[in-house]
C-alpha cells in the first residue's frame, strides 16, 4: 500500500493520466481508503475543469500576460510556418 | 526594454545584463528546477557570498519548487555553519503540499454555487495570486492549451520541472478556491 507522500509524488502525472496501469492501480487503491488524498484529487480536478472550461480570462496586463503573449506569438508563428 | 530583458532572461539569463547576485540567484533556481533533487553546501555558499541572507535563500527554494513541509528542515540547516566544501543533507523535491489537516470536501457540483461570471472572477483572482513562475505554466498549459512539449520549449524548462510547477500551480489554485467551494462554505462576497 502506498503512502500519501508517494501518492502526491505521482499526483501530477495521475491528473494528466500519464501513469502506467500498475501505478494507476496503486494510486486508485490509495484513494479508496484515504479521504484526504481523495478530497485533494477531486477538488483539484474540479479546479482544472474550471480553468480549462472557461476558455479565457481577463488577467491584468502587468502579470503573466506579457511573457505569455510573447510565447504564444512565437508558437503561433512556428505553427504557421 | 523590459520585454527585451525578459526575453533574454528566458532564453539565457547570463546574457541579460543582470547584476552578479541576480545571475547567481537564477543559476541556483535553475539548478533546483532542472538538475534534480540535490542541494549542496557549495550552492548555498555561492548565494551567501553574494550577500543573500538565509531567509531569502529559503524563500528562493520555496518559490522555485520545494514545498512548505521542508521549511523546518531547511531552517535547521541554515542555523549551522556551512563550510564551502560541506554538503547539506540531501532532500527530494517531488512532494506536493496537501495541507492535510485543513482539507475539506468540495460540493458535488461547485458550478451551481456561483454564476459563471462569479466563478470566472474567483478563478481569475486565484490565478492572479499565484507566484509568477507558477502562473505562467498554468496559463500556458491549462488556458492556452499548450502541450507539455510546447511549454517546455517556450519556457526553457525540463519536463520534470514543468510538470512539478503545473502540479504545484493547480494545488495552489485549489487552495485559493477551497474557501468558496468546500461543503461548509457559504457564498462569499464577490
Amino acid at each position: 500500500m502506498i503512502t500519501c507522500e508517494e501518492f502526491m509524488a505521482e499526483f501530477g502525472n495521475y491528473l494528466e493520466s500519464e501513469v502506467a496501469a500498475e501505478v494507476r492501480s496503486q494510486l486508485e487503491s490509495h484513494l479508496s481508503h484515504c479521504r484526504t488524498c481523495k478530497v485533494v484529487y477531486d477538488s483539484t480536478r474540479k479546479t482544472v475543469r474550471f480553468v480549462t472550461d472557461s476558455g479565457s480570462f481577463d488577467l491584468p496586463n502587468e502579470t503573466a500576460k506579457p511573457i505569455v503573449a510573447q510565447i504564444m506569438a512565437r508558437i503561433r508563428k512556428d505553427r504557421e510556418s | 526594454v523590459l520585454d527585451d530583458q525578459l526575453n533574454k532572461i528566458v532564453s539565457d539569463h547570463h546574457q541579460a545584463g543582470l547584476s552578479r547576485p541576480d545571475t547567481v540567484l537564477l543559476d541556483f533556481a535553475l539548478k533546483l528546477t532542472r538538475s534534480g533533487p540535490w542541494l549542496s553546501g557549495e550552492d548555498i555558499a555561492a548565494l551567501r557570498d553574494q550577500g543573500f541572507t538565509d531567509e531569502s535563500i529559503l524563500e528562493t527554494i520555496l518559490v522555485t519548487g520545494l514545498t512548505d513541509s521542508f521549511v523546518p528542515c531547511l531552517q535547521g540547516w541554515a542555523q549551522r555553519p556551512i563550510s564551502r566544501r560541506g554538503r547539506f543533507p540531501t532532500l527530494r523535491m517531488r512532494r506536493c503540499r496537501t495541507d492535510a489537516p485543513q482539507v475539506r470536501t468540495w460540493v458535488d457540483n461547485p458550478e451551481d454555487m456561483y454564476s459563471e461570471a462569479e466563478r470566472r472572477r474567483l478563478v481569475e483572482h486565484g490565478i492572479m495570486m499565484l507566484p509568477a513562475m507558477y502562473r505562467v505554466v498554468l496559463v500556458l498549459r491549462d488556458i492556452e492549451q499548450l502541450s507539455t512539449a510546447e511549454a517546455v520549449v517556450a519556457l526553457g524548462l525540463g519536463i520534470p520541472a514543468l510538470k512539478s510547477r503545473l502540479c504545484r500551480a493547480r494545488l495552489m489554485l485549489r487552495e485559493a478556491l477551497a474557501p468558496h467551494f468546500a461543503i461548509s462554505a457559504k457564498r462569499m462576497g464577490l
